[in-house]
């Protein structure tokens, strides 16, 4: 019989590779080029002030892409985040123009995230239909409840402590930049130290087997999806608190984009595999896509159109080192 | 029926490597016309290699095949069934959704104007290629309606109506009831009848006795022999398939410690009813019985998997009927599911991830997973148990099948359990992973432990049980002494011709 035993290639890489587990080099390698290409094309580009704008652009993205990343190596997936965003960040916007404190506001958009991801959690866990089309299903109910709640007017001007937020400097460093690295290494902790990281990735490689070990799928796929709502919450609460403002339909897109950014990185729909550093290699090409045609005066449109040449090469080159090992 | 003249296929010297390693060394095979040519060997003899050589699947390393006297030159599955040579894989190849006509006559459905499918037509054509097999089959019931016999013999008809002249067949029965084989070797005739051959792929050697004008033992990638099955008995047919090297040892018999696991009027309804057995320290009962026969099932239930609708799981004393599958676990009871990559392991995750997945509290101080810990606790598993992989965090998925099949038993074995319950533990492995298998099995038993496995291969049950329970439609048919009976008397049990 075929021995099923082919060389592994893998091994090169060595004590990097052990400690950031990376498994997408050539999504890495895309980064770089296109970092070396845009700094020779707009010197601009790798200006301090820049590389601030590009990475306080891109925290709200990558705090919600981490929460996105731990359900999707989990096999789980959600469409509603972005209208999550937008709900999360309209109530939490009304309380703040009722007068109710800050800390109460951001508290209950918090709790607000968690909840919502386990409606979608049970919806997941318990019935037999794919989460694709259940949170298909919340996107648009949210989608309804925030237009709902603000009647579909935007609410501004939501009080200097909760704008704080998005504005606060520590040092040189925005805070929200700040306070995505640190989402960033809480989920890296927790896929890669924690038992429930463990389970993650072992749902998302099998279900069937992780069920038949003895371990209560149903109770930690709810899990996975509070995880995700509760980054939802923290991603509404730091858009709105950003431009100051709670606009009904402001979350829209980002459901593609952060799913856009954990594929980029390596995680498969199927979940199982994938890490944090590969969603923030997908997060950064998002950005500086971005940021880089800007600077170089190209029409915004054609972000979409490159946006949607990165996915697909991306997905391919994934594919293809699948399929070699 | 010798003569190579008439050959309708002739297979010289075909070899066939994959990676590096020749799997096929030189293989010959005449098939004559209206013939039913069985091929066994055990597993990793080269069987599916050759039939995929034949249906264009593998391309053949060197060698030639000629078919009607015409040298084929490349083999594509295309050009294979142009030839007339069609394959039925275990897996079905027909669309659950459309009807049986529309299936038997894919790809050439009769159509008028504009492309409009003249279903009278169809299914009059249908119906004459089922009246040809002798099959009682309504063309207009879909696919998805019928049993897995059925499909079978519409995948036949279909073969049938591509005027198929060879029909190779790879485990057919693997799917079937009793009734359901019967009917099958009935087609067979059928096909004899118009002229077409069957190469027939079994491990069964029982049905390879009926069904079978000739047999092929191929061994290691070599053809042993090929004689007409009269000229052969069992054991002599055994004795090609296994070489002479693996002497047949059975287990000895042994002073059976404390009862571990007593099961009491166990039923399941519509999966297995009324069963009832117990299972002492440094006991093996093996679980002999055709598919449908709820064995798997009972297996299932036993484990804590499957619910039950009543009876009693008693072990060491503590009924364990109701409890969650987690607290079965606890308790001291495993199962060791059968399809091994679908089921058993997580094949994206590594030897160590694989090995502590139901052990996690051995591993983990709170919610911190101790990594170190879990890599020693690994490394001693694929040591012991000589697991070839490069490293504990090797993904499974780069394994062979029996490294594979030894980090899933690696998986129950570090939890230190009492009773496991294996499900073809030895399907799909060589000799070499099987041996280790098997040594393992008998080393668990020598530190007290109980076991139950279910296995389609009778040698095995015959030399790895003390016990052979023997189910048939549901019921305990049969608990017989393994030393005290033979291949026979089980089977006549479980295909129901002993009571």
């Amino acid at each position: 019989m075929p021995s099923a035993q082919p060389a592994e290639r893998k091994a090169a890489a060595g004590g990097l590779r052990q400690v950031f587990d990376v498994q997408q080099w050539g999504i890495v390698f895309v980064l770089i080029a296109l970092v070396i290409i845009i700094s020779i094309a707009s010197p601009v580009f790798l200006s301090p002030r820049n590389i601030r704008n590009v990475l306080q652009q891109v925290s709200t993205l990558g705090i919600l892409s981490m929460g996105v990343t731990v359900l999707m190596i989990s096999g789980g997936i959600d469409l509603s985040v972005g209208s999550a965003i937008s709900t999360v960040a309209v109530i939490a916007g009304t309380m703040l123009k009722a007068g109710v404190p800050a800390e109460i506001a951001i508290l209950t958009g918090l709790v607000l995230g968690c909840a919502i991801g386990s409606v979608n959690g049970m919806l997941a866990a318990f019935t037999r239909a794919h989460p694709f089309i259940l949170t298909l299903g919340t996107m648009t109910i949210l989608q309804g409840v925030a237009i709902i709640v603000t009647q579909g007017y935007p609410v501004n001007d939501l009080g200097s402590r909760f704008a704080y937020i998005g504005g606060a400097m520590i040092g040189p460093v925005p805070f929200i930049v700040i306070l995505f690295f640190l989402v960033m290494i809480v989920c890296w902790l927790l896929l890669r130290y924690l038992r429930i990281g463990r389970i993650a990735y072992a749902i998302g490689g099998n279900e069937y087997t992780t069920y038949l070990a003895g371990i209560p799928v149903k109770r930690y796929k709810i899990l996975f999806y509070v995880i995700c709502g509760f980054f939802t919450g923290m991603a509404g609460l730091v858009l709105a608190s950003r431009i100051s403002s709670a606009i009904p339909n402001m979350g829209t897109g980002f459901e593609m984009n952060s799913i856009g950014a954990a594929v980029i990185g390596g995680i498969p729909l199927t979940g199982g595999r994938g890490n944090v550093w590969g969603t923030l290699t997908g997060v950064l090409l998002l950005g500086i896509i971005g940021n880089g045609l800007n600077l170089l005066h190209v029409d915004a449109s054609f972000q979409y159109v490159v946006t949607g040449l990165i996915i697909i090469i991306a997905v391919i080159i994934h594919e293809q080192r699948l399929k070699k090992s | 029926m010798t003569g190579t003249a008439e050959s309708i296929l002739r297979v010289r010297g075909v070899s066939k490597s994959f990676s590096g390693v020749e799997v096929l060394h030189g293989v010959d095979l005449d098939l004559a016309p209206a013939t039913v040519h069985a091929i066994v060997g055990e597993n990793g003899a080269g069987k599916s290699t050759l039939i995929k050589i034949l249906s264009g699947v593998h391309k053949r390393d060197g060698g030639e095949i000629s078919v009607d006297g015409k040298s084929v030159d490349v083999l594509t599955p295309r050009l294979a069934q142009g030839l007339g040579i069609v394959t039925i894989y275990q897996e079905r190849n027909l669309i659950p959704s459309l009807s049986v006509g529309e299936n038997i006559l894919l790809g050439d459905i009769p159509t008028g104007f504009l492309t409009v499918v003249q279903w009278k037509r169809l299914f009059e054509r249908a119906a004459e290629i089922l009246n040809n097999l002798n099959l009682d089959l309504d063309p207009r019931s879909t696919v998805m309606s019928l049993g897995a016999g059925e499909q079978q013999a519409v995948e036949i008809a279909k073969a049938l109506y591509k005027r198929a002249r060879i029909v190779i067949m790879d485990e057919p029965t693997a799917s079937l009831s009793g009734a359901e084989i019967d009917n099958l070797f009935r087609i067979i005739g059928q096909l004899k009848q118009e002229r077409v051959s069957v190469i027939y792929i079994s491990h069964r050697l029982d049905e390879v006795f009926q069904v079978a004008d000739r047999v092929t033992v191929l061994r290691d990638g070599r053809e042993v022999t090929t004689r007409d099955i009269g000229e052969l008995d069992k054991d002599q047919l055994v004795k090609a398939m296994v070489g002479e090297e693996i002497a047949m040892t059975r287990l000895g018999r042994v002073a059976a410690g404390d009862t571990l696991l007593e099961v009491k009027g166990l039923t399941r309804l519509g999966a297995f009813q009324d069963v009832s057995l117990t299972l002492k320290r440094g006991i093996i009962i093996g679980f002999a019985g055709t598919l449908g026969s709820g064995r798997t099932q009972f297996l299932r239930a036993v484990a804590g998997i499957d619910p039950v609708d009543s009876g009693s799981i008693v072990f060491e004393g503590l009924e364990l009927g109701g409890k969650r599958l987690g607290e079965f676990i606890r308790r001291g009871i495993c199962f060791v599911p059968g399809e091994r990559d679908a089921r058993g392991l997580v094949l994206s995750m590594s030897v160590a991830g694989n090995t502590t997945l139901a052990n996690l509290d051995a591993v983990t101080r709170g919610p911190v997973m101790d990594l170190p810990r879990e890599r020693r606790i690994a490394q001693q598993y694929v040591e012991a148990l000589s697991v070839q992989a490069r490293s504990v965090q090797q993904e499974v998925q780069y394994l062979s099948g029996g490294n594979r099949q030894k980090v899933m038993l690696s998986k129950w074995l570090c939890l230190g359990l009492e009773v496991f319950l294996l499900d073809e533990p030895t399907q799909g492995v060589d000799v070499g992973a099987r041996e280790e298998i098997h040594r393992i099995m008998k080393k668990l038993l020598e530190e007290g432990k109980g076991i139950l496995m279910v296995s389609s291969d009778l040698d095995e049950l015959m030399n790895m049980s003390h016990l052979i329970a023997v189910m048939r439609e549901g019921r305990l048919a049969a608990l017989l002494e393994a030393d005290k009976t033979n291949r026979q008397e089980v089977l006549s049990y479980a295909i129901g011709t002993t009571s």
